[in-house]
């Protein structure tokens, strides 16, 4: 049988699929820069209904562990907004400075150390972790390897046990109300995109030597909305391309262009026990020291926040 | 006109049976033809043949769905056409629906001739019902409808890497599941 008989076959399937494939088609209006915007203006208003919620609340009235919940379900609502909790936008590797401006809320409830203290505390993991991290785990050259059943980050090295956790906080996973974001931070602003399928649907079309673009896109503090592309010519190289937009997802003049020629995917747990992945795009291997030291521009943060 | 209105001008005989026919699928039958064939001109020869073959077939024939079936005569036509005009055109984007099944096949050589006709189109049909919906449609707008990549990413208001990737996807499984069944050693 040819690929042409297989063709006919296929003419000949049910009418019932063909007139469903007829018949569907998705309103303009859906598309993903609207959904986008449909999601964040949900998140905010849960936000908000959170927070009056928890002000007019009689917390006395309560048992013992919903304050926590609460306190923590606002935390991890404020995270996932696209108003970041941070104080500046600089700062990356200094003193533990990374961590702190990017992920201190989550923290701040889980223990009682101060934010330096903490700050401190999570540079000895890393160091611990950059000990364990074997680096050739990393995906090669321009090349993503993708597994039989499951996505590029699935094959790095996972490095268990040696990062200190605290264990996951059961108050933390009220997962089923809230909205799945991933978090790509290009320091110091999380850049926010839906879904794992389009960043699995990414990598998976680099390992297939495939022309692959992902968008992303981030608020920052004065309102501005950045967006951003990071694309694989299906050859050997990689272009993270970045301009600002004034007003959501319109994009006015493309700002910087930067290529790469190598694309690194790591795994990593925080200490509240969430996975995140960090995708390192350069021109040589980078490694987490890379990270913290703060190479601006190379460096991409996956995090997966539920 | 309603499709059994259409259908009965065709088993009266009447040559307004075409021409409602025309007015109401020929762009259909047209785009099905273009993916395949090419060009403009050969499409519209195309199409014109698909009425011929309509009016050959109805009656006896009394199509459940109108659309399908004269959507299917026009793909068969369009199919024929394409391999006749080979060695002189190329149409890029239609040798690259059949590249993409020519991976669905393991062996070429060890199909087994005894497979009864209309044997593979069954499995096809239960293929299809294991699929979700927008997987499904995706899946038969390129193979079905040869409507390229770019089309099917801006009617289904999804990315073109996520068009790809769930066709990638549906075609080794298509493999996988033809070969447990021994269609294909």
């Amino acid at each position: 049988m040819t690929e042409k008989d297989l063709f006919r076959e296929i003419g000949n399937i049910n009418e019932k699929y063909i007139t469903e494939a007829e018949e569907t088609k998705r309103a303009v209006i859906w598309t993903p820069a609207f959904r986008r915007t449909l999601t964040t203006a949900a998140c905010l208003v849960v936000c908000f209904g959170l927070y009056l919620g928890v002000r007019h609340l009689d917390l006395g009235m309560q048992n013992e562990s919903a304050p926590a919940q609460l306190e923590n379900a606002m935390d991890m609502s404020q995270n996932m907004t696209m108003d970041s909790a941070s104080d500046s936008g600089n700062g990356a590797g200094e003193d533990g400075s990374f961590w702190e401006e990017i992920w201190p809320m989550e923290n701040a409830t889980t223990n009682t150390e101060s934010k330096a203290e903490w700050a401190e505390s999570e540079m000895i993991q890393q160091d611990t972790y950059e000990e364990s991290t074997n680096v050739e785990g990393a995906i090669p050259e321009a090349d993503v390897e993708v597994g039989a059943n499951s996505g590029a980050v699935e094959n790095v090295e996972n490095k268990g046990d040696s990062v200190a956790t605290q264990g996951v906080q059961e108050t933390q996973k009220d997962s089923e109300q809230r909205e799945k974001y991933f978090m790509v931070d290009l320091l110091p602003y999380p850049w926010l995109f839906n879904g794992w399928e389009d960043l699995e649907s990414f990598l998976e079309l680099c390992g297939n030597g495939e022309a692959a673009t992902l968008e992303l896109i981030r608020t920052l503090e004065d309102g501005t909305y950045e967006r951003a592309y990071l694309s694989y010519d299906g050859k050997a190289s990689y272009v993270w391309t970045q301009w600002q937009a004034p007003d959501y997802g319109m994009s006015v003049e493309k700002a910087t262009e930067t290529e790469y020629g190598k694309l690194s995917v790591f795994e990593d747990m925080r200490e509240d026990g969430t996975t995140c992945y960090v995708v390192a795009l350069g021109e040589a291997d980078v490694s987490l020291q890379d990270l913290r030291d703060g190479k601006e521009g190379t460096l991409i943060v996956l995090q997966y926040v539920e | 006109m309603e499709d059994s209105q259409i259908i009965e001008l065709y088993w009266q005989r009447s040559e307004n049976a075409i021409a409602e026919t025309s007015a109401k699928y020929g762009k259909l039958l047209r785009k099905i033809a273009m993916n395949i064939v090419g060009n403009y001109s050969d499409a519209e020869e195309c199409e014109n043949d698909t009425y011929v073959a309509t009016w050959n077939a109805i009656p006896p024939t009394r199509p459940n769905i109108l659309s399908a079936f004269l959507g299917r005569i026009a793909r068969n036509i369009a199919l024929n056409r394409y391999e006749y005009n080979k060695a002189q055109k190329r149409n890029n984007e239609f040798d690259l629906v059949l590249s993409e099944l020519e991976e669905c096949i393991a062996s070429k050589s060890t199909v087994e001739e005894s497979v009864e006709e209309g044997m593979i189109a069954a499995m096809l049909d239960d293929f299809l019902e294991g699929l979700k919906k927008e997987t499904r449609v995706i899946f038969v707008r390129r193979y079905w409808y040869s409507d390229s990549v770019k089309d099917i990413a801006k009617r289904m208001q999804i990315s073109e890497s996520k068009v790809k990737t769930v066709l990638f996807r549906t075609r080794n499984q298509l493999q996988d599941y033809l070969a447990e069944r021994g269609v294909f050693v």
